[in-house]
């Protein structure tokens, strides 16, 4: 195994965090809801199917500290350019916006890099605004029958939990301190 | 207190007045202090009996919480499992299957904030 590969390979039920799920479905109740309701309530779901990245703790998973999984979505970034330059926004094709990527300065990304060998993967990026539980129960037997699959390796997968982390921690200000680029330059 | 201790009370107190005063404490009043004592006995005996039966009440309505065996700084292999305060379960129908989106997430304001400008290629 390459030093430089960012994941390893893994099979069976055994979940940690940073581990790669392909083609995921994730479940919600479609059209409006209320509460309570009525004696003649007809529930609908509908499942939408993602590549997720499982982001619980792996000591909590390991340890049966949780009954459900965080997930986060993991899209390929040639599917992100071409659905974002489709609805119209070309930032997404400038070196610039790559670069913010690259160095971890966009929030609520994160980037994960190219694997050529089987399992194969694309550049891709993982989406922390859209989050996702499912019962650990589904998860591992989802994983358990996912064959090979691509976990990432340490400190690729901490360095992830960290960009998660990062993005629920920022706190914005009501009156930030911009002025200082002009004001500062007294030397 | 037991009558026993009671009487032992009110025989030292007596030594104690009649030692004092010349004026001998009459049976009757000895007999009055003894009922005086026995009736507050009685009824501390009584707020007793009623304490205890509340809080047996309240120990047999209160349910073990999850987290009432744990101890504080030990780590205990399952994390305590607060039960919801309501559940309610409905049959649902599983009307749909699609792929998600594979766009990003990120809203007009994100992307201004982000001052990347047009593509450079």
């Amino acid at each position: 195994m390459s030093n430089h590969d960012w994941y390893e390979l893994t099979e069976g039920s055994s979940l940690l965090q940073g581990d790669l799920l392909k083609d995921c479905p994730v479940f919600a109740v479609t059209g409006s809801l209320s509460w309570p309701p009525g004696p003649a309530a007809d529930f609908e779901i509908e499942a939408k199917v993602f590549d997720l990245v499982v982001m619980t703790q792996s000591c909590d998973l390991e340890n049966e500290k949780v009954e459900d999984v965080l997930l986060a979505q993991l899209v390929a970034w040639s599917d992100v350019v071409r659905t974002e330059v489709e609805r119209g926004n070309d930032s997404v094709r400038s070196r610039k916006f790559r670069k913010l990527l690259v160095d971890g300065n966009v929030p609520g990304l994160s980037l994960l890099h190219r694997r050529d060998s089987r399992p194969a993967l694309p550049w891709s990026v993982v989406d922390f605004h859209r989050l996702f539980t499912l019962p650990k129960a589904f998860v591992t037997r989802f994983a358990a029958r996912s064959g090979p699959r691509l976990r990432l390796r340490s400190p690729y997968r901490e360095h992830l939990a960290q960009a998660l982390a990062r993005y629920f921690m920022r706190v914005g200000l009501p009156h930030d301190a911009k002025a200082f680029e002009q004001e500062g330059g007294i030397m | 207190m037991t009558v026993g201790a009671l009487h032992d009370s009110l025989a030292t107190r007596y030594n104690r007045e009649k030692a004092q005063s010349q004026r001998p404490i009459t049976r009757k009043e000895i007999l009055v202090s003894i009922a005086a004592y026995e009736q507050r006995l009685q009824a501390l005996e009584a707020a007793i009996a009623d304490i205890r039966s509340q809080q047996s009440a309240r120990d047999a309505d209160r349910s073990i919480r999850p987290t009432d065996e744990l101890t504080p700084d030990v780590d205990h292999l399952l994390v305590p499992a607060v039960p919801p305060k309501q559940l309610a379960r409905f049959p649902a129908k599983l009307c749909r299957v699609e792929t998600g989106p594979r766009d990003l997430a990120l809203s007009q304001a994100e992307w201004t904030a982000l001052n990347i400008g047009e593509a450079d290629e």
